[in-house]
């Protein structure tokens, strides 16, 4: 059987694997919102000052998606990012130096809660080193 | 006529593949003609980013496409990839920021890529190429294609995807 592999290099996987799982936990959240409280991209972009037409592609990951626009946008829904960079355990990646400094993306309640609203995400065979959190924000 | 298999022999077809990060494996099936497939190892990586000013190259935005399709990861119906209009044509498209690919689903989670084509050529004012074309080069590289028995499958999103 015939088949053909693609090649890309460590520092391309790396960076875009890890603004595609930003992405998914932004969009985790944005539907969360939407589903609890019918909210809008229009008024995520409201909020914001900008058009829905940016934020529908942000939140798809089509443009370019500053760490102050991820603030801004978590904000805008009610929920909050939380960023932490950790060593990565010798030997226990695939494709980055164990030298380097690895980070993790969380977004949490805007609230203090402690209660059961803390899931961590389930993303599919994620690395060892990879953590993404959110917490729903709390009503109360 | 020929089997599927035998196509892939004869590289009328090509399976793509991409490594995987570990603990990632292969779930989803993308296939390329052999022009596309070109295009794509050759053409995008050449290309810079378009009006939609994407973090990534048109390459990277295609490699980490095709890593979350491979992946089996959600696919957002619509910004990542759907169905083109008419839906009676069972022609998909494969998008990211700055890619648009053509085909159709062989099987459910499995792609045939005809042909792809850069997102700013498709829009104003720099329009060069429209949708329509591509659909229809879909559906004649796939009529022409002397596949046995069925060519490919029609249904709603999640149940091919």
């Amino acid at each position: 059987m015939n088949s053909f592999e693609l090649e890309i290099d460590e520092k391309s996987q790396v960076g875009s694997e890890f603004m595609a799982r930003v992405v998914n936990e932004i969009r985790r959240a944005v539907a969360s919102e939407k589903a609890s409280r019918k909210l809008t991209q229009q008024a995520i972009a409201d909020k914001i000052g900008t058009s829905r037409a940016v934020i529908n592609r942000q939140i798809q990951g089509l443009e370019n998606l500053s760490a102050r626009r991820i603030g801004e946008i978590l904000w805008a829904i009610g929920w909050e990012p939380y960023f932490e960079a950790r060593k990565i355990p010798a030997g226990d990646n695939s494709f980055v130096a164990t030298k380097e400094i690895k980070p993790v993306i969380t977004a949490k309640s805007l609230t203090e809660s402690k209660s059961d609203e803390v899931a961590e995400v389930k993303i599919r065979n994620a690395p060892d080193w990879v953590k993404i959190n959110a917490a729903a924000m709390t009503t109360q | 006529m020929a089997t599927f298999n035998k196509l892939l022999d004869d590289k009328i077809l090509i399976r793509v593949t991409r490594p995987l990060p570990r603990g990632q494996f292969h779930d989803r099936r993308f296939y390329a003609y052999p022009d596309c497939l070109q295009w794509m190892r050759v053409e995008v990586p050449k290309m810079v980013t378009g009006r939609i000013a994407s973090d990534f190259t048109p390459y990277e935005q295609l490699m980490e496409r095709l890593r979350q399709w491979m992946a089996g990861e959600p696919m957002a119906y619509g910004p990542w990839f759907h169905d083109m209009d008419p839906l009676t044509d069972a022609v998909w498209e494969f998008k990211t920021a700055d890619l648009r690919i053509f085909g159709w689903m062989y099987q459910p989670r499995a792609f045939i890529a005809v042909r792809g084509g850069y997102a700013d050529d498709y829009k104003e004012p720099t329009k060069t190429k429209n949708y329509a074309d591509d659909r229809r080069e879909v559906v004649k590289a796939r009529d022409a294609l002397p596949l046995d028995g069925e060519k490919f499958v029609k249904g709603e999103f999640h149940e091919l995807v």
